[in-house]
């Protein structure tokens, strides 16, 4: 009984229900929603969102945030095209050179927040417009295709009637749990976004453990970029377009706070789920694509209203208390 | 040692930032047993003394000894090995947090086994600590898995001051104990450091309140600008506390060396 209420009083309880809901009014709705190419739809356009929000979860739970997600998956999966497409490197090389990449841009954006002291919304809003430029110059705006089946499979090979990328999403969704909940050095995340001042008082290496969240959310960006790419077995200069208010926002319903301190891995593949069913819904219902963009904004207001409405709530119960 | 037993004894203890000089030759000592009051008004040094006893600002001249021993404290870190836990008004707990997570952050139990290998922490050896070292010294706090913000500012005490004592600290010092809290709170968080004096060699309690300082110190250090300006042991006073109430006051404002002068 006690197990069961603290599970029930689990935020990641809530959405599941809520998620549940949503399959089961949808199945009667629609007779398309729960055919398999519909599911196979979900799956794949969940896999690359929950990716990034495994790296976006952390980021968000020391308090800081990236919004050139989108735009480093374009440009990664782009540069990991032209290695094997025009520079002819082995598969395995040009993975390895486009992770590091990745990890490297993590480095400059975590360098301009903890070492600079620029705001994370300032430094990755020009990494957006920054990294977007750099996928069309790179290229010449031409999208890059032909990149052999090897690569391909990387995105399309199917496992047990499942595509490979959704693996990669729980994979990555449980290790991040894990870590998140147990590892000692994952877990000064919550201790920096809590109180940065205690945590530098406590001998916390605040910037180093920042930087190194930054690498990790964009070395985690390039992954997605190449996944992305093998899937649609193209690099297309658009691709990512849009995807860090995707990102972002199935973190925040997922339990991340924007003032940071709060979030897990679970919830934000919880919230990534969500995210992918309201757009699935939207195109099986046949509502036209821009108003697709126009109700992911106002999913994000409503999550961060929700999520500024708790935090002036709790700050008004400590007031109460002392 | 000398026979009063100083378990702090800092001498000359001078600090600029830039070319003002926060603290000038200023000395310093806690006596083994006493709870001392550091007083004075704002930017007369209480805060720099304390940084610099904590390990978060070093000194540009002066001496420390701690336990009879010299010392340099770089960081907090080495203030935390000498057994001197500094408890700061604001910075002290992560509200997004809980008890046991509070007492051990930043100073986690590592597990043994596999986890080790991934740098697993061991919670369930850390809740049964935690909860261990709360009873042993009579606090009671309501859920220990309740999150800091959902406790009231006496419990919140109650946190910190478990914390110094389950690391086996000998010396408190506490910023500001009991501000922004109501009557009833203040008086809770006043037995608490009553309660903890049992427990460690010494305390000192940095405040503006004169009232909370008179009701639990034996002794009050005045600084102002950057100065000792007086040393005041409450038992010479007996019960006059009215008289000892406006000493403190006449040395933290200077009233009394204008009289001198005028």
């Amino acid at each position: 009984m006690r197990f069961l209420k603290r599970i029930t009083g689990q935020r990641e309880f809530s959405i599941f229900v809520i998620v549940a809901a949503i399959f089961i009014i949808m199945s009667f709705t629609s007779p398309y929603f729960l055919t398999k190419t519909n599911i196979h739809t979900l799956l794949l356009a969940l896999s690359i969102t929950a990716i990034l929000a495994v790296g976006m979860t952390n980021l968000l739970i020391s308090g800081g945030i990236d919004l050139s997600v989108g735009s480093v998956v374009g440009f990664t999966g782009i540069v990991a095209a032209l290695l094997i497409k025009k520079a002819g490197m082995p598969l395995v090389l040009a993975i390895i050179i486009t992770l590091v990449l990745g990890a490297l841009i993590g480095l400059f954006n975590g360098f301009m927040v903890a070492k600079v002291g620029i705001n994370p919304f300032i430094v990755t809003l020009a990494g957006l417009s920054l990294f977007r430029g750099l996928t069309y110059i790179v290229n010449s705006g031409q999208q890059v295709a032909q990149l052999g089946d090897a690569f391909n499979s990387i995105g399309q090979a199917v496992f047990l009637d499942v595509q490979l990328p959704i693996y990669y999403a729980l994979l990555l969704v449980i290790i991040g749990d894990v870590l998140l909940r147990k590892n000692r050095f994952l877990r000064q995340n919550y201790f920096i976004g809590g109180n940065e001042k205690a945590s530098r008082l406590l001998g916390i290496h605040v910037d180093k453990v920042k930087i190194i969240n930054y690498m990790l959310m964009s070395a985690i960006a390039a992954f997605a970029g190449i996944v992305m790419t093998a899937r649609m077995g193209a690099a297309m200069v658009y691709a990512g377009t849009g995807l860090e208010l995707r990102v972002i926002t199935a973190v925040i319903i997922g339990g991340a706070s924007l003032s940071g301190g709060e979030g897990s891995a679970i919830g934000a593949f919880l919230g990534s789920l969500i995210m992918v069913l309201t757009i699935n819904i939207l195109s099986l219902l046949n509502v036209s694509i821009y108003w697709q963009t126009f109700v992911i904004g106002g999913v994000l207001l409503l999550a961060v209203t929700l999520d500024t409405l708790n935090i002036k709530r709790r700050e008004k119960t400590i007031i109460k208390k002392t | 040692m000398s026979n009063d037993n100083y378990i702090i004894r800092a001498k000359n203890i001078t600090k600029y930032f830039g070319s003002i000089a926060a603290l000038e030759n200023v000395d310093f000592e806690l006596k083994d047993g006493e709870i001392l009051g550091l007083v004075g008004d704002n930017g007369a040094g209480k805060s720099t003394l304390i940084k610099i006893l904590s390990g978060a600002e070093l000194p540009n001249d002066g001496s420390i000894e701690v336990f009879g021993k010299p010392v340099s404290i770089k960081n907090p870190k080495d203030a935390f090995e000498l057994g001197i836990e500094t408890i700061y008004q604001d910075l002290a707990l992560f509200e997004n947090l809980d008890f046991s997570q509070n007492i051990f952050a930043g100073r986690e139990y590592k597990s043994e086994g596999i986890g080790w290998l991934f740098g697993f922490v061991d919670s369930r050896k850390m809740q049964k600590e935690a909860s261990q070292t709360i009873k042993n010294i009579s606090i009671n706090l309501p859920l220990l898995t309740q999150k800091v913000k959902q406790l009231s500012g006496g419990q919140r005490q109650a946190i910190t001051i478990t914390r110094a004592l389950f690391w086996g600290q000998k010396i408190i010092i506490m910023d500001e104990p009991a501000a922004a809290l109501g009557v009833r709170e203040s008086k809770k968080v006043l037995d608490l450091i009553k309660e903890t004096r049992k427990h460690v060699n010494g305390i000192i309690i940095i405040t503006h309140n004169i009232e909370h300082i008179i009701k639990i110190a034996d002794r009050v250090i005045v600084l102002r600008n950057g100065r000792r300006v007086g040393d005041i042991i409450f038992k010479d006073y007996g019960d006059r506390l009215d008289d000892l109430h406006n000493d403190i006051v006449k040395l933290i404002t200077g009233a009394e060396i204008m009289n001198y002068h005028s």
